[in-house]
């Protein structure tokens, strides 16, 4: 190296040392409390007809109040009405609103703002809301603070899927607004309001100090965007991050726990991890068919390799076992009874590589379709390709794009118009898993009400019951689905792998009131919400 | 000229066909970025509503000649997954992406010509072989793995540089200190970027300057006894300036792609990643615009590269006059 | 010392390839199997340990050079090919033909690559031909505008006119001396594109290519990154493995082309 270029490399490196000496870490100079939270996605501004994701929901439930929400338990506890509400038959709904909530532009929640809230999504082309509204006979507002709903049907489920997931709005905003969607100002009546946005950067989040609940312990909220796990988890090491709104894999909690100051949160969740059948597309058309598979997959090892003690194996009643109304079922690995189905189906002869050969001498060999970037499903169909070929059926696994993927299993979201797959992995939203309507949306084969029967699953015992069921109770509502349970047992249109915990962690040092439970993420309004309230 | 001119306006037009085609053609529908994640629970009139609102449900011919109505009367329009005005989505992501990049491409032009020309003299000695050697090992690292290594060993335990970000979001920083903070948050991305990119400019600057070298006229002057050092400057570097220049300009065309992994690492707010966000979700005229402002930009580099050709090489003069 | 370099290219090469062709002999186990309990520690059973299902790293890793090395010199060769018989072309007969491959260089420089590759991944069927063919199809351009121009250099190299004017068909000169000339350039850039290749599958992994249900090295390092590998101890078996097998791939290609550069122009050889 000629001298001048190491006059060069020196003043290169000092130039770089120059730079890390000036400027501090991101300021701390607001006053009062603030925390810097990892936001996993952009999600627009955090409007109720906007949200991208379930991240979005997550935030946004944060910045908009609703009437009932769920606890650390899961439970569904009245939030913005009074202990005192009445349900009749399922059908008719009377709450009272707790006195003293404002919007954050100061406007008082009123009878006639949630009565609003529960009709102005109907207006709007883009909001999957329309289906609360829909269910709607007549909303009548008794005075000011008191409101009636009545339903077109009993439904009871509604309590959850209804009251807690429609976010009240503030009329003021919407009024007359034909898209809902280009409102930018979020402005709701939850206990932060959201301060600034900046696209692909950052939210800032700040506590209404006069919120009904109390006042949040933190008063600021940061969230820059983030999407790599890595980084964050970098960031969350080195006490620049307080949380994430993500998750950490369970690779990862030992390391995390050896630190002072870390803590991991694991909560149960709702969402399954599930491996679809094309139950019209022969040879899935075959119950045998599908019930030898069930024996040739270990499921509860799959499970434990995938997320060691983080999670609860799936069962053949699909419903999460540790749910009241779970029947108590369970998977058996028995290769052998699986090789003695495949058999009686008349697949005896193999082929040189052992696949068994079908009805057509055709080796029996199916496509599964997973979805790229997600490593854990990608697995998933690894296990399952080695466990089939022991029985002598063999996968080949596609790893398409989310929407790719989508186009084939699910054609325009609509499951009338059919599918394209043999296998595929699919996981739904944590809060489709813990209704009572769940089991039924993904089973029945009438489409109105098997709305994500993706396995074109057609089973008329199922249907029956559905149909000649009246369910006006819960109490009516679990025994049909302990009922249900049992007839997808049996004729196993689909493979429950796993419900997986939501694995977070968060600096205990920064802040020490985080709180996490059942379908819950670390980023909830239990964990600012003031001690006393809590 | 005008020759040129053409075959960059067919180019253009090409482009302008293709960036409608390509989202379209590309299986899944925005229909979920629109609707959000409960798409499923919509009826089939409900999602036909979200296909007429959106034009969506038009042949795809009039969806055509919406867009190039839309297109030259610059009325973008919003972008389905983001709801606002593609123009100011674009505006606020150009200037990190050309940043970035640009400070890239600068750098890792420059390092890697003046690595590549010290091999090529020392061809022969065992420097110029360890340098070629190296720059190969580095430079296949993988960039991710660079990236966290640099993040962890700078940024977790040293401390000496920021994590995430293009600047201090919440620091305030004014004049001369933000101008700091930008550089801050630029070293540890741009330093992963030239580490792994720069061994183009060093293969081809070595190859121009071995070319030369080996050339009559240079052995001539050596035994004529002119000094090695005005060899240097007047023979061998402007001959190597061509094809690391053609690079450069080839580069620059890529410029406004950004960098999908670097920008995901750093958390840097560049077009990159609004591009790939845009093609998952199926945001069509999000793809449409922020593809055609990219393939613009490698027109016009093309464009630029081919007209400053003639004048830096004068031997591309010549042909192009003969032709 | 050229030669010696080359040689060292060469072994490293040679290495890799008969890993390639006795893997099935060489590993330990079946990569696809699951052989132990996920995320273990290098031990006798296991050299580097296992992965986050269970499988015997050492085993993919041997497994994953087949794969590699095939997509690696597949789409650099398709690559390579393509852009310098077009570059050549275009450069070397100029006028009509020039026009119109230059305007398909420039059109295949300005199709985005993403979409560009989620559509070819949906309308076929994963493997190491789709892979490779989708890497060298949306790779060719540059070199085929590097050589294009270099073509044209050497086009109008003195010694070029003079076995022109004696009458030398254009196929004669094209492939003894524009090859010749430009060879080494050849050279440099496909050792680029091998590890650009290898490299591309594990961050294609993300786009839905499809290859990161195939051992390779890439997906290995897929998994390792999805995995956290990083921020354990388990980056230093899980990943610098491959890591460093690309990395010595990479250097044993660029030690081959100089000694073969070295070849090629003897003018190299002399002290300079």
């Amino acid at each position: 190296m000629s001298m001048k270029k190491k006059i060069c490399a020196l003043l290169l490196a000092a130039a770089c040392l120059g730079l890390a000496a000036c400027g501090g870490s991101n300021g701390e100079d607001v006053g009062g409390t603030a925390l810097t939270i990892a936001i996993t996605n952009d999600e627009n501004t955090l409007a109720p007809f906007t949200y991208v994701s379930s991240t979005g929901l997550t935030v946004n439930r944060l910045i908009y109040d609703t009437l009932f929400t769920t606890d650390l338990e899961n439970n569904l506890v009245p939030w913005m009405v009074e202990e005192d509400y009445t349900v009749e038959n399922s059908q008719v709904f009377t709450f009272r609103l707790v006195e003293g909530q404002t919007f954050h532009n100061g406007e008082p929640v009123d009878a006639e703002a949630v009565r609003f809230s529960f009709t102005y999504p109907a207006t709007q082309v883009n909001s999957t809301q329309r289906r609360i509204c829909n269910a709607i006979e007549s909303i009548e507002v008794l005075d000011e603070q008191t409101i009636r709903f009545t339903l077109k049907e009993p439904d009871v489920n509604f309590l959850r899927d209804g009251f807690a997931s429609m976010r009240i709005i503030c009329p003021s905003v919407y009024e007359g607004v034909e898209d809902g969607s280009t409102v930018t100002d979020s402005i709701g009546s939850g206990m932060y309001r959201l301060a600034e946005y900046r696209t692909g950067e950052y939210y800032v989040l700040e506590a209404v100090e006069d919120y009904f609940k109390g006042t949040p312990r933190v008063d600021t909220i940061r969230m820059p965007i983030m999407t790599d796990s890595t980084a964050i988890q970098q960031a969350i090491l080195a006490g620049e991050l307080a949380a994430s709104t993500g998750t950490i894999g369970m690779e990862m909690v030992d390391t995390f726990q050896a630190q002072e100051g870390m803590e991991v949160f694991a909560n149960a969740d709702y969402a399954p991890l599930i491996v679809n059948f094309n139950c019209g597309r022969h040879p899935f058309d075959q119950v045998d068919f599908r019930r030898a598979i069930a024996c040739a997959v270990d499921v509860e090892g799959i499970c434990r390799t995938l997320f060691g003690d983080y999670a609860l194996p799936g069962t053949p009643g699909l419903i999460r076992s540790d749910l009241p109304y779970a029947a108590d079922l369970s998977y058996t690995y028995d290769p052998e009874a699986a090789v003695a189905l495949l058999e009686g189906l008349g697949y005896t002869e193999v082929n040189s590589d052992g696949i068994r050969l079908d009805e057509n001498g055709e080796p029996l060999s199916f496509e599964m379709i997973t979805y790229a970037g997600n490593a854990t499903r990608s697995r998933l169909c690894e296990l399952v390709r080695e466990q089939l070929r022991q029985v002598g059926i063999e996968i080949e696994i596609l790893s398409l794009d989310m929407d790719t993927a989508d186009a084939y299993i699910w054609p325009d979201f609509e499951v009338s118009n059919g599918r394209d797959y043999d296998l595929s992995t699919w996981g739904w939203g944590s809060a489709a898993g813990n209704s009572y309507t769940y089991l039924i949306s993904l089973c029945d084969s009438d489409y109105d009400v098997g709305t994500y029967n993706v396995c074109g699953y057609q089973s008329q015992r199922f249907d029956q019951l559905v149909a000649d069921t009246q369910v006006t109770s819960t109490e009516e509502m679990e025994a049909l689905l302990l009922e249900l349970q049992q007839v997808v047992a049996e004729e196993v249109p689909l493979l429950t792998i796993a419900y997986a915990d939501t694995l977070q962690v968060c600096n205990t040092n920064l802040y020490d009131g985080w709180k996490a439970g059942k379908g819950t993420n670390v980023v909830n309004v239990y964990s600012f919400l003031g001690e006393e309230t809590a | 000229m005008k020759q040129k001119l053409t075959h960059y306006l067919i180019l253009l037009a090409m482009v302008i066909v293709v960036n409608f085609f390509l989202p379209r053609w590309m299986p899944g529908s925005p229909v979920r970025t629109i609707a959000g994640e409960d798409v499923g629970s919509l009826t089939a009139e409900e999602r036909m509503g979200i296909l007429e609102a959106y034009d969506l449900d038009k042949p795809l011919y009039q969806q055509f000649l919406l867009y190039l109505r839309d297109l030259f009367t610059l009325n973008w329009g919003n972008s389905y997954s983001k709801r606002q005005p593609i123009f100011s989505l674009i505006g606020s992501r150009i200037g990190w992406t050309v940043l970035l990049a640009g400070g890239n491409l600068l750098i890792s032009s420059v390092v890697g010509s003046l690595l590549g020309v010290y091999a090529a003299f020392r061809r022969r000695s065992k420097g110029g072989a360890a340098a070629l050697v190296a720059s190969a090992a580095v430079t296949s690292l993988p960039p991710f793995w660079v990236a966290m290594i640099l993040l962890s060993v700078f940024g977790v335990r040293l401390g000496w540089f920021p994590l995430y970000g293009a600047y201090s979001m919440w620091g305030g920083y004014t004049g001369l200190a933000a101008v700091l903070d930008v550089l801050r948050h630029l070293v540890l991305p741009l330093a992963t970027m030239v580490l792994t990119s720069f061994m183009m400019f060093f293969t081809t600057a070595r190859y121009g300057a071995l070319q030369v070298l080996g050339e009559d006229y240079i052995r001539m002057a050596r035994m004529r006894g002119i000094p090695e050092k005005r060899i240097t400057r007047s023979y061998v570097l402007r001959n190597t300036f061509i094809p690391v220049f053609t690079m450069v300009m080839m580069d620059a065309g890529y410029l406004l792609s950004g960098s999908v992994l670097i920008e995901t690492v750093f958390s840097y707010p560049g077009l990159g990643t609004l591009m790939q966000e845009a093609v998952e979700a199926r945001d069509y005229p999000l793809i449409q615009y922020t593809f055609l402002v990219s393939s613009v930009l490698t027109i016009a580099a093309l464009l630029a590269a081919d007209l400053l050709h003639g004048r830096v090489d004068p031997r591309m003069k010549e042909v192009a006059e003969l032709e | 010392m050229s030669r010696r370099i080359g040689q060292v290219g060469w072994a490293i090469l040679i290495i890799m390839a008969a890993v390639a062709l006795l893997a099935p002999v060489l590993a330990p186990y079946d990569p696809y199997a699951t052989v132990g309990e996920p995320y273990l520690a290098p031990s006798g059973a296991h050299l580097l340990g296992t992965n986050d299902i269970g499988q015997d790293i050492f085993s993919e890793l041997l497994y994953g050079t087949r794969t590699s090395l095939a997509v690696g010199f597949l789409s650099a060769a398709i690559s390579i090919v393509l852009g310098a018989v077009i570059g050549m072309a275009a450069g070397w007969f100029g006028g009509f033909i020039d026009r119109v491959l230059m305007k398909l260089t420039a059109f295949f420089m300005t199709i985005p690559f993403l979409p560009a590759v989620i559509i070819l991944s949906a309308f076929t069927r994963p493997g190491i031909w789709t892979t490779s063919w989708i890497l060298g199809l949306t790779s060719w351009s540059a070199t085929a505008r590097i050589v294009r121009s270099e073509t044209m250099a050497v086009k109008n190299k003195d010694y070029v006119l003079t076995i022109r004017a004696m009458g030398a068909g254009s196929g004669y000169l094209l492939a003894r001396h524009v090859v010749k000339e430009i060879l080494p350039l050849l050279l440099y850039r496909a050792a680029a594109r091998v590890k650009s290749g290898i490299l591309a599958e594990s961050s294609l992994s993300f786009l839905g290519l499809g290859s990161a249900v195939q051992k390779s090295w890439g997906a290995m390092i897929y998994y390792a990154q999805a995995k956290n590998a990083l921020l354990t101890d388990a980056w230093l078996w899980w990943i610098l493995p491959p890591g460093l097998c690309i990395a010595l791939l990479s250097c044993a290609l660029v030690m081959i082309s100089y000694s073969a550069e070295g070849k090629l122009d003897r003018r190299l050889e002399v002290r300079t």
